[in-house]
């Protein structure tokens, strides 16, 4: 990572550089990036930041932040986990960049005694509410991993209580911090894919999901492997699914209007809760459709997000534009005019272009040629820049609640089997 | 399926796609949308089954297994692969020797080295002599290790005399189906003239029309790409000949598209023996100016 980490001053030459301002000016979050002084590297101005979750994605969201903290004069004040192992774990990793935190076992300790600006929240999803909640309440700005609660309720109060201090409330879906992403978005806005009609995603796996277990009591498995049982995580629809209806909210700029699914147990009857194997539709006012599933006894297909309008197709995962319609030789043009007006002229149309038959076959055109970009990084450079500018774009919270929102009531929908619509009261 | 322009614009349909490595151009008219888009939908399948199975690079194909495995083990291979080998072989002898589908890795040889000594052990064996076919349980087996089976300059046109079925099955009587304008397939002819006006694009052979009436046109040039790159080579001696383009009409498009890929491999004095073992209607031979 130290070789390729590409920090928002290399990002934002990239996307000048691509032609690709238009997109900056279109995603308002990233507006705080082309600030040339809101990195001052003075004592006062550092951003200090707590770690609350410090299991495998708290610690990875750390190596990010060893990597930008320096260049975004950030400091890793301290780290909560109720877990000894992780946290003496993550504690080790500071150790190694000389680093010191404040250890605690309990945020509310942590949000007792220390002075940060931010929180970062990597816990388990059913820890994210009452977590966020009390930390923007004493006045901490909040970064949440992805998805932002267990239930609608909790849902809907963590975006309250962001409404309600003022403080920031930023989910870490970090897609909307990816060059690709970014230009791919633009490109659909301005209507190079046409008329919107379908948008596929899935996310396939072929593991078991589970984590080693250090004995083998009940307690421990479902304190370890939080995201199998229900109380804790909608498993594949809050893990994976949210990150996906997020882009497709982003894509057709719009929240879908219902949603109908249906869920099994179907390879992994372990014990575990929550479905290994789903699939959902989205509708939207406009017609659209978001078209979803998961499951983890099969990898063939991966991971994709398709967008497909009726001029071209995006596939964001695989950094792909295909369009409908190829350039049409030379000479068919005028031909196919001279059809259409009465003229019947010579074809112009015949030449040398066999061409050898080659691996290549049409395999679309990148929709950006570098992506050597940590779009998680970015999100990171983001938190810091808020946290000092005092506010961030309220489009990042809402992006984050929609998707939480309807990721939740897929669930739902899954459950009961019927065709869901969100109840007023959940609508921002 | 684009419904195409102003005039006459519930009658002419256009579309296109990207296969077998060069664009192709579909032209109907005379017909509903509905039925455009049914043909068009069959002439992509037809053709992208067919690169299924000729395809050498692609290691899902057919031919890429056979050229993988044929010479230590025979091999049982498609109708369809074992039509076109058995074509291979009666076009080698009809071509003299100059079209040969059994020499990919010669070809592939001077097209990466051109004017190196090439080994052309594969080109100076008559085809008994690099591959047995079995007829009685459609399998085969290459006689020699550096056979490797090569529909390049063959493909288009195979692939064209396919989409000319799929076009008689659905009645079509107007089309203009063009494989980047060095391979055209029509029916019928233009909607304000008697035929299809096919001409050619570069100024430099720049000529009169070819009027084309359910006929085929396949253009070849010792050169592709814009790197100029030479691609046809004489198999027997691995030098390039005289010529830099060739043109043939005929009713086949992959007979037109042997020819003309034989006509800039072989030396000008084979030309006419060549050429009469064919049905040709017409051909034409271009030097660079």
């Amino acid at each position: 990572m130290q070789d390729k980490y590409q920090s928002r001053r290399d990002f934002l030459k990239k996307m000048a550089l691509t032609g690709s301002m238009a997109t900056l000016a279109a995603s308002p979050w990233l507006s705080v990036f082309g600030q040339n002084s809101m990195a001052g590297q003075k004592p006062s101005d550092r951003v200090r930041l707590a770690v609350i979750g410090t299991g495998g994605r708290g610690k990875q969201l750390m190596r990010h932040l060893f990597e930008l903290k320096a260049s975004n004069n950030v400091e890793i004040a301290a780290l909560c986990d109720v877990y000894e192992p992780h946290l003496q774990e993550a504690a080790k990793m500071c150790s190694e960049q000389d680093i010191k935190p404040v250890l605690y076992r309990d945020y509310t300790d942590l949000l007792n005694k220390e002075k940060v600006d931010g929180v970062i929240i990597a816990t388990p999803l059913h820890q994210h509410a009452h977590i966020a909640i009390d930390c923007m309440k004493v006045g901490i700005d909040v970064f949440c991993e992805k998805s932002m609660a267990r239930t609608l309720d909790s849902t809907k109060a963590m975006y309250d209580a962001h409404i309600e201090t003022g403080k920031i409330l930023q989910i870490g879906h970090q897609r909307l911090f990816n060059p690709v992403y970014l230009e791919g978005m633009n490109r659909i806005h301005e209507g190079d894919l046409g008329q919107l009609g379908q948008l596929r995603a899935y996310w396939h796996r072929n593991n078991d999901w589970r984590r080693p277990v250090p004995d083998e009591t009940v307690a421990m498995d479902r304190f370890i492997n939080w995201r199998l049982y229900k109380e804790y995580s909608a498993g594949l629809l809050t893990e994976l699914m949210s990150h996906q209806i997020q882009v497709a909210n982003w894509a057709i700029q719009k929240t879908p209007v219902a949603v109908t699914g249906t869920g099994s147990i179907v390879f992994w009857k372990d014990g575990r809760e929550v479905n290994d194997n789903v699939a959902l539709i989205y509708s939207y006012d406009d017609g659209t459709q978001f078209i979803y599933d998961s499951m983890t006894s099969n990898k063939k297909y991966g991971l994709e997000e398709q967008i497909m309008g009726h001029k071209g197709t995006i596939e964001f995962e695989t950094n792909r534009y295909y369009t409908e319609t190829p350039p049409p030789a030379p000479g068919i043009i005028q031909m196919i005019n001279d059809m259409e007006s009465g003229f019947f002229g010579k074809a112009m149309i015949g030449g040398a272009s066999w061409m050898p038959e080659t691996a290549a076959t049409y395999n679309g055109e990148p929709i950006i040629e570098d992506t050597d970009f940590y779009d998680t990084g970015l999100q990171l450079e983001g938190f810091a820049s808020y946290i000092r500018a005092g506010r961030a774009p309220e489009a990042l919270t809402r992006e984050g609640y929609n998707a939480s929102i309807w990721t939740l009531l897929g669930e739902a929908a899954i459950e009961t089997g019927e065709r869901l619509t969100l109840p007023e009261k959940y609508i921002i | 399926m684009k419904k195409v322009g102003n005039q006459n614009s519930d009658r002419v349909h256009h579309n296109n796609a990207f296969l077998m490595n060069t664009s192709l151009d579909i032209i109907l008219w005379g017909i509903d949308q509905e039925t455009a888009c049914d043909v068009t939908e069959k002439i992509f399948n037809v053709i992208k089954n067919l690169q299924g199975v000729l395809n050498r690079f692609d290691p899902l194909a057919e031919v890429y297994r056979v050229n993988q495995n044929a010479f230590e083990k025979e091999m049982v291979i498609s109708p369809v692969l074992m039509q076109a080998v058995n074509q291979g072989v009666r076009d080698f002898y009809q071509t003299k020797g100059y079209f040969n589908i059994f020499a990919g890795d010669v070809y592939s040889s001077l097209k990466s080295a051109p004017g190196e000594n090439v080994n052309l052990f594969a080109t100076a064996l008559l085809p008994e002599g690099l591959i047995e076919i079995n007829k009685t349980d459609n399998s085969i087996r290459f006689l020699q290790k550096s056979v490797s089976l090569d529909f390049g300059g063959v493909g288009k046109g195979l692939a064209l005399d396919g989409v000319s079925s799929v076009l008689d099955d659905f009645n079509i009587q107007n089309a203009f189906i063009s494989f980047g304008g060095s391979s055209v397939l029509t029916k019928g002819h233009h909607p304000h003239g008697a035929y299809w006006p096919f001409s050619f694009r570069d100024n430099d052979v720049e000529g009169e029309v070819w009027p084309l009436v359910d006929d085929a046109v396949s253009v070849s040039s010792s050169k592709q790409g814009s790197g100029e790159v030479t691609h046809i080579f004489d198999p027997k001696t691995g030098r390039v000949e005289t010529f830099q383009m060739a043109a043939v009409q005929c009713k086949s498009a992959a007979i037109a598209e042997v020819l003309s890929t034989a006509l800039i491999a072989s030396p000008q004095k084979e030309h006419q023996q060549i050429v009469g073992n064919y049905n040709v209607e017409r051909w034409e031979l271009f030097q660079e100016r």
